[in-house]
């Protein structure tokens, strides 16, 4: 196997160096980094394009870097990017030129930026199904508890759903929270929420790019069936010291960043605590002053300009949740990343980086009740590399190529206990595996109207011992076991991804896109509750569990006008999904070695319209989305075989964001949500067992919960500007649910406390109007 | 900060303060379908199996009893037939007396309106329940009283256990089992979180222990995951039944014994 992916490895290589000499002679390179003037950060994503010639542009990539090929002769180059004063730079190209720029910020993002620049990218661009949001927009839209928040931002996006109230989980086109890809500078983030999903492991602080992919992912990503949520961290001042910070009702935060040499080196360090916690102290009871509940993050990032062709990054995420009740329970659990990158230009044609990542996930539950103690552990770990090339073969093609091989350790659960306690000491076995992953793509402009954007993405999933490893029939009966040594080959997927996405520009500002794309999904998360859990574990594919594998089609119109204040899209999809997991009923996930004798395995289906209109610069800017969406699921032995809505399925999903600069002080924005209830299993008769009322359930998620809506207001106030100062504070107030919705968190049937002789349903809300209040500084 | 601080608490206090109310939900109503509670226990009496069909939601809660079922039950070990009497008026049936035997296999077979249903179940072996005992838990500040079961689990078996719990005579609502895959072979303290009623100095507790087949503990242990059972709940579903055709509820052969405390 290893064999087979050298040798494409090498084919790549060769492709490269073919490639090189066949479009050299005639054209040259013009190459370099776009960054901010002020702080020296690199710009993702920022426009490169030759003034009047639109088959002449690129954009910056994930490090900020740009390289052009274009003939010999005299040029206008734009730079420009949202939020930033655009930069016309003369060139008259005779040889291979480097072009570093700085863009200074344009202060606002309302500032309305000159007239000539690239600002179709999102109508010529092939890919779709992709958004970005800008982390200005972020800071002032509102949220729960004033907290902003990178994930619950996202989930006003079309396609993208809440999880829950409150909730940082999400679901893309149908797909469940596991299947999303969430990285933070590349490290795959496992459990991306706080506080039992109310916050999201994301302190915007510390993030300078969101992208998200609900389809069309170009090959680069793989791994996970619905969605890519690529996330880049700040690389830290390299001019000066600044120090951020805010105080909230929940948590408070600070960053510091700065040069460590100028204009070579920078660091930043964002940190956040919640402090519910600090409270507790003052409580007379002294088992409640021994409780502990709060969580903290910690972003921690330098890097370093070794030469003009080598730039090293180091970066770090470490954040946990602590809950604790003196003398009798606690809980706490984690994630923490590591990643060291370094970006090597081996010509001005060749980009390339090569990523080492370390992730953990982790939780510890800790019993300490008398005749009954003992402790939890378990634990998900990578060691992860991958080796990134960006081709700049000609300007009509730019090619993307390279590796990606990861280690899975999961660790399911180990339990430890004192010799007085009545819990056994045990562990469930780890388990192993290999990603092994290769990919080539190119974005090919084919002319001035049809660009494509295609690639193949190879996986390769092994599960490897040591460990017992079974098989059962389909009732869950084991029919086989097996012991593999450490190292061996248990079982071996290897899946075949094509990505194609197409765009054909009806005019200047006008488009339509189709895309295939196909992901699969080698690690998949146990849960059989209605909310997730931080003990939610995950598993690997074995000889039972088979990669899940999506097939997506869209289709899109996308549009700007109004001389491009407005965008436009619509996108139409359909997305089949195998190998789907669900549970038998009564399974314990809880420390159970044989869960896979537990899970059932049938398909999916999802398929929907979404609706995107967004005002994109002026005082007033925002967005509506709408989605109109299925979201199905088939097993042989769930709903009598017959499809039922999944648990992510609603039908309408509207969202309504609008940002109002009332004055060169005040920002005021708004936001409106409105869905479908959830489809939900209610009861459909009842009887009596033992004295007892039980429901009697006759089809699966057959009813849907009351509707979902909820506006929330917040301002923004700003300070004067004094521009010798370097002090500046603001103040954030929100208002959450401001009309007071009670929107229903569970429906639960019961016997009427008041007349035990009848049922009632009873709707839990949880969160009502809610004030906030946050104070930020700067200096 | 002394507002920023009430302001917090405020918030907090509404935020935690969860609201529930009563609503009205129009749900479908659906043909009847047959409930089967049969129990075989390891006690000289007259053995009870219970038949009852499923009633709208909006009904009340009396038992809907089907009355014209045959049953026959079949000590299969023995490969022994024992009779059982007519309905009374609340779908009771009653077996001759005898004596349910760890170890062996029991088959219910009832027949109504045409159709077979047919369940089996094996008395697991019995584990003798050693005391019940009080024990104070303390959740933010607010310290109270659970009953404590112990009992000497064997090494050699895989035990499931269910507990019938009483207290003043009042049935506690929840279904509480217990298998023996963390603490097997260990002397066991279990300590039962009950919701209802908060336990008091001079209530007298009652509680049936039963050593349960594993299909049995499954039951019982999916119908307590919908409400939640140490986690948050489970999307809800009927329990699989160990009855084929359809038949809801199930077939237990169990051995039963009560150990009576008054809290002090």
């Amino acid at each position: 196997m290893k064999i087979k992916f050298l040798r494409f490895y090498l084919f790549l290589l060769l492709f490269t160096a073919a490639s090189n000499t066949i479009y050299a002679q005639k054209n040259y390179v013009v190459n370099g980094v776009i960054k901010d003037e002020r702080t020296g950060e690199t710009l993702i994503g920022a426009s490169v394009q030759v003034n009047g010639i639109s088959s002449l542009g690129t954009v910056s990539n994930a490090y900020g870097y740009y390289s052009l090929s274009i003939p010999a002769g005299v040029y206008q180059i734009v730079y420009s990017y949202v939020g930033y004063k655009t930069i016309k730079k003369d060139i008259n190209v005779t040889a291979n030129l480097t072009q570093n720029i700085a863009l200074s910020s344009a202060n606002e993002l309302n500032e309305v930026i000159v007239t000539e620049e690239r600002r179709n990218n999102n109508v010529e661009n092939p890919l779709m199904g992709v958004q970005k949001l800008n982390v200005k927009e972020i800071n002032s839209i509102p949220v729960l508890f004033g907290e902003r928040d990178i994930l619950k931002t996202l989930q006003l996006l079309p396609g993208i759903k809440s999880a829950g109230e409150g909730n940082s989980g999400f679901y893309v086109r149908g797909g469940s929270t596991d299947q999303n890809l969430i990285l933070l500078d590349e490290a795959p983030v496992y459990n991306a929420s706080h506080l039992l999903g109310f916050f999201s492991t994301f302190n915007s602080d510390a993030i300078k790019d969101v992208t998200v992919y609900k389809g069309g992912m170009p090959a680069q990503y793989g791994g996970r069936l619905a969605s890519v949520l690529d996330i880049k961290m700040n690389d830290g001042n390299k001019k000066e010291y600044t120090v951020e910070g805010g105080l909230g009702l929940i948590a408070s935060r600070l960053k510091v960043e700065g040069p460590l040499k100028k204009d070579k080196s920078s660091f930043m360090v964002s940190g956040r605590r919640t402090y519910a916690d600090t409270f507790l102290a003052f409580s007379p009871d002294t088992s409640v002053r021994g409780s502990k509940l709060y969580f903290y993050d910690l972003n921690a990032k330098m890097n370093f300009i070794l030469d003009s062709k080598n730039i090293l990054y180091l970066s770090g995420y470490f954040g946990r949740d602590k809950l604790g009740l003196k003398n009798s329970f606690g809980f706490d659990w984690g994630n923490t990343t590591a990643t060291v990158r370094l970006n090597h230009l081996f010509s001005n044609r060749l980009f390339s980086n090569t990523s080492l990542i370390y992730s953990n996930y982790n939780y510890l539950i800790e019993s300490l009740l008398e005749d009954n103690d003992f402790n939890v552990k378990s634990s998900i770990k990578d060691f992860n590399l991958k080796q990134d090339f960006q081709l700049t073969a000609n300007n009509a093609h730019e090619v993307k190529f390279g590796l990606n091989v990861i280690h899975h350790t999961i660790s399911p659960g180990k339990i430890t206990a004192s010799a007085a306690s009545s819990v056994n000491q045990s562990q469930i076995e780890e388990r192993k595996g290999l990603e092994l992953a290769a990919y080539f793509s190119d974005e090919y402009k084919v002319n001035p109207k049809l660009s494509l954007a295609y690639g193949l993405r190879l996986s390769n999933f092994a599960a490897l011992g040591s460990g017992t490893f079974k098989t059962y029939d389909i009732d869950g009966n084991t029919t086989g076991t097996t012991f593999y040594k450490a190292g061996e080959l248990v079982k071996n997927y290897l899946n075949l991804e094509p990505r194609l996405s197409a765009a054909f520009q009806l005019s200047e500002n006008k488009s339509i896109k189709a895309s295939f794309t196909r992901n699969t999904q080698n690690l998949h998360l146990m849960s059989n509750s209605t909310a997730t859990s931080p003990t939610d574990l995950y598993i690997m594919n074995s000889n039972n569990v088979k990669p899940e594998i999506a097939d997506q089609v869209a289709l899109g119109y996308f549009s700007n006008f109004k001389n491009d204040s407005y965008e436009f899209s619509s996108e139409i999809y359909y997305k089949n999904m195998k190998n789907q997991i669900e549970y038998r009923n009564g399974t314990d996930l809880r420390g159970n070695q044989n869960v896979e004798a537990d899970l059932l395995f049938g398909d999916g289906r999802a398929y929907g319209i979404e609706l995107f209109l967004k005002k994109r610069f002026g005082d007033f800017n925002g967005w509506i989305g709408y989605t109109l969406a299925k979201t199905e699921r088939q097993f042989a032995q769930i709903n009598d075989g017959k499809w039922f809505n999944a648990k992510q399925d609603r039908t309408h999903d509207l969202s309504l964001v609008g940002i109002y600069k009332a004055s060169p002080r005040w920002t005021l924005s708004s936001t409106f949500v409105y869905s479908t209830g959830n489809a939900v299993t209610y009861p459909s008769g009842k009887y009596q067992l033992n004295g007892e009322t039980v429901f009697y359930y006759s089809e699966k998620n057959g009813y849907r919960t009351p509707a979902y809506h909820r506006l929330d207001f917040s301002a923004t106030l700003e300070p004067k500007i004094k521009p010798n100062r370097k002090y500046q504070s603001s103040w954030s107030f929100g208002i959450y649910n401001v009309y007071n919705r009670k929107n229903a968190f569970s429906i639960d049937f019961k016997d009427d406390p008041d007349n035990p002789g009848r049922t009632q349903a009873v709707q839990t809300s949880l969160f009502g109007i809610i004030p906030s209040v946050t104070w930020n500084f700067k200096f | 900060m002394n507002k920023l601080k009430l302001l917090f608490l405020a918030s907090v206090a509404l935020a935690l303060n969860a609201c529930e109310k009563v609503i009205d939900i129009d749900l479908k109503n659906t043909k009847p379908v047959i409930v089967i509670e049969g129990n075989v226990i390891d006690e000289y009496v007259a053995q009870k199996v219970k038949i009852s069909q499923t009633k709208p939601f909006t009904e009340d809660n009396s038992v809907d009893a089907v009355t014209n079922a045959t049953i026959t039950l079949k000590d299969v070990t023995l490969n022994k037939t024992y009779d059982f009497s007519a309905s009374d008026a609340e779908g009771n049936y009653f077996s001759e007396k005898f004596k349910g035997m760890p170890g062996h296999v029991y088959e219910l077979k009832v027949k109504s309106d045409n159709q077979e249903y047919v369940a089996q179940s094996t008395m697991p072996i019995k584990v003798p329940l050693d005391s019940l005992s009080i024990t104070e838990v303390s959740f933010f500040g607010n310290t109270r009283k659970y009953l404590k079961v112990n009992f000497a689990d064997p090494a050699n078996y895989q035990n499931q256990y269910r507990y019938v719990i009483r207290v003043n005579n009042a049935l506690v609502k929840g279904y509480y089992v217990d298998s023996d895959r963390f603490n097997n072979g260990k002397y066991i303290a279990n300590t039962i979180f009950t919701d209802e009623p908060e336990l008091k100095t001079g209530d007298t507790i009652k509680v049936e222990f039963q050593c349960i087949d594993m299909n049995i503990y499954r039951y019982f242990f999916a119908i307590s995951q919908i409400s939640g059972n140490g986690g948050p709940p489970t999307a809800p579903s009927n329990p699989d039944s160990n009855f084929n055709n359809g038949a809801l509820g199930f077939f237990s052969a169990h051995t039963s014994q009560t150990n009576t405390a008054v809290i002090k």
